[in-house]
């Protein structure tokens, strides 16, 4: 389901405009970087497959119909040269010691799967959260990613204690509902609730 | 059994989409009973507090230093033939009367330039792209900096009297509050290198170009320009505010390309006819004025629209959606600027808030204001509460300080 913004931002995309350029960069640059360093380890290294990644869209001149098939793209682009980095690591022994630990191939295909999995699930989630009403966000973002006290929240956002609380609740409300559909998972939000009531 | 793992991933993420079937939220479920190993698989996927955890490692990541690496490599790639030039550049000084310290200063400051051979290709505007939405200007800083075509910067206070370096065969020497260009005959040049002064809040500059000409740079403006002006006609990017006393040479006009206030504006241009005028771009104000001293300038609202020819005295006012006024006007206020005064004309309380934070370095917040307009002159040389003193004597105006802020309030 495309809106107005999404269409336009497209269109603009395609014409590769400076601006979208660092709006994509923006959205996908740290994700894709957690999951070459699940796979790759080494910072430099990583970092130099994801800017290779951008590189190659961006300069690319393919024509792209939505965000979810340039979001397909950089995560494509990005796991082959994972896989092509551990098969050219695999012939050098050194490499192997330090991180494969003497993992075979169809181990590591089996890894890089599964942290393919785990980062698309959490740029699903990291959409969701941009997603919020600003404040909602900017409070669910100083509790959870800066372990911030309710307290020091307020302070920084230079709104009143109450406010945080009920910030936080809705955010909490708004990625529950949309996150914890099946009953599997409901079971589990009993674990997500205490733990987020040692924050208040 | 490792496409099956696909597609319940597939499902996992619909899930989270909110884009389930009952169907196949079925096979999740009966796929997650199936055994223990499938169970742990879906519960790794979906444990909370981990992807929390993770969450916070993804969201620290330093975004910016990526970007800027990023935008590197972008330009890295789309000019190879740069690179090309710059190995041939070895050769060219070596037949050049130049001591050895100046070769050396040479290849430190010139990143991008164009070679002899390939003068033709200078007569067509094509310097480095310009991008004035970068980070020493939106964030607070305060100084005055040259920044020689994407490559080193100078603190302009900071450096002494005297000669500041070399560009092929233009000497730049800073005076007091001046920059000079000279060319100096003795010395070969084929390179074209593009220098651009910034000044913050708080600071203004002066700049006298290679032709001869005189620019006066007002606090928060910049201006992008080569070190000689090599090709048909001068030309020289602006944005903010900069009073300019062209020299004349009828075989080069000199052209401004002003940027647009805000970054969804269209660059506007003023073609100049040899003469002394001001344009005033700032951001925060609506409309872009440029105010004609003496001589006689066109202006083109937009690069690709309709021109206007001022004649002294007179002043044009347009914006973003193409309106334009012209207006004869007394030029005091804009002389006074270069001659070290705040000079208003009828000019309503939200123009001279603006001049007095750009000049003072403060934030300045409007609890609503009386609309009424003021004339006078002001020395710049008075403190911010001298200012503010006399302004209140008017009656009508009240000014409060909180912390770096001053409150206006009627």
């Amino acid at each position: 389901m495309q809106t107005e913004f999404d269409i336009q931002f497209i269109q603009a995309f395609n014409k590769r405009d400076e601006r979208s350029i660092e709006f994509i960069f923006y959205k996908y640059y740290s994700h894709l970087l957690w999951f070459a360093k699940q796979i790759i380890v080494n910072h430099e290294e990583a970092e130099d497959i994801v800017l290779k990644s951008f590189s190659k869209l961006f300069l690319s001149s393919h024509n792209f119909d939505s965000l979810q098939s340039i979001q397909a793209f950089l995560y494509l682009v990005t796991r082959n040269a994972c896989y092509n980095y551990l098969k050219y690591s695999r012939r050098q022994s050194a490499n192997i010691k330090v991180y494969h630990n003497y993992l075979t191939l169809e181990e590591d295909y089996k890894n890089i799967e599964e942290a393919l999995m785990r980062v698309e699930l959490l740029q699903v989630i990291s959409n969701e959260i941009e997603s919020l009403p600003r404040q909602c966000r900017e409070v669910f973002e100083l509790i959870f990613f800066e372990d911030l006290s309710v307290k020091e929240v307020a302070k920084r956002l230079n709104i009143t204690v109450d406010t945080v609380r009920v910030n936080k609740f809705n955010a909490l409300k708004f990625l529950k509902i949309r996150l914890l559909q099946s009953t599997i998972i409901i079971a589990l939000t009993g674990i997500f609730c205490l733990s987020g009531f040692k924050f208040c | 059994m490792l496409d099956y793992r696909l597609r319940i991933k597939e499902l996992i993420v619909k899930n989270l989409r909110h884009e389930l079937s009952d169907a196949e939220w079925n096979e999740l479920e009966v796929w997650a009973s199936e055994n223990q190993a499938n169970r742990s698989f879906l519960e790794k996927l979906t444990n909370e507090k981990e992807l929390i955890s993770d969450l916070k490692e993804v969201h620290s990541t330093n975004i910016k230093a990526g970007w800027v690496k990023m935008q590197k490599k972008l330009k890295v790639v789309k000019k190879p033939e740069i690179y090309v030039q710059r190995k041939k550049k070895f050769l060219v000084p070596a037949f050049a009367l130049l001591s050895v310290i100046a070769i050396f200063i040479i290849f430190m400051i010139s990143t991008i330039h164009i070679p002899s051979n390939n003068k033709k290709i200078s007569k067509v505007y094509n310097p480095p792209a310009f991008n004035y939405f970068n980070d020493t200007v939106l964030s607070g800083w305060n100084k005055v900096v040259l920044t020689v075509a994407h490559g080193s910067t100078y603190n302009l206070e900071n450096i002494p009297a005297g000669h500041l370096t070399e560009q092929g065969n233009i000497l730049i020497t800073k005076g007091p509050g001046k920059l000079y260009y000279k060319s100096n005959a003795n010395l070969l040049n084929d390179e074209v290198v593009y220098n651009t002064v910034s000044t913050s809040r708080g600071k203004q500059f002066q700049l006298v170009l290679s032709d001869g000409s005189h620019v006066w740079l007002n606090a928060s403006s910049s201006i992008h320009f080569p070190n000689i002006f090599d090709g048909d006609e001068r030309i020289v990017e602006i944005t903010g505010e900069a009073y300019f006393e062209i020299a004349e040479n009828r075989k080069k006009p000199f052209r401004v390309i002003i940027h647009p206030a805000g970054e969804k504006g269209i660059k506007s241009e003023v073609v100049v006819l040899g003469t002394r005028f001001n344009i005033n771009a700032y951001f925060d104000q609506a409309s872009i004025v440029t105010t004609l001293v003496e001589g006689k300038i066109k202006v083109k609202p937009s690069t690709s629209g309709r021109e206007f020819i001022l004649n002294p005295g007179h002043q044009i006012s347009y914006s973003t959606d193409g309106s334009a006024v012209t207006d004869s006007v007394d030029t005091k206020a804009v002389l006074a600027c270069k001659n070290g005064f705040f000079n208003f004309q009828n000019a309503p309380i939200e123009k001279i808030i603006g001049q007095i934070s750009r000049w003072y370095d403060v934030d300045i917040k409007c609890e609503g204001f009386p609309d009424l307009h003021y004339t006078g002159q002001i020395p710049r040389e008075y403190s911010l509460s001298d200012i503010l003193k006399l302004l209140e004597r008017t009656g009508n105006i009240h000014f409060k300080r909180k912390g770096n802020t001053i409150i206006v309030v009627p």
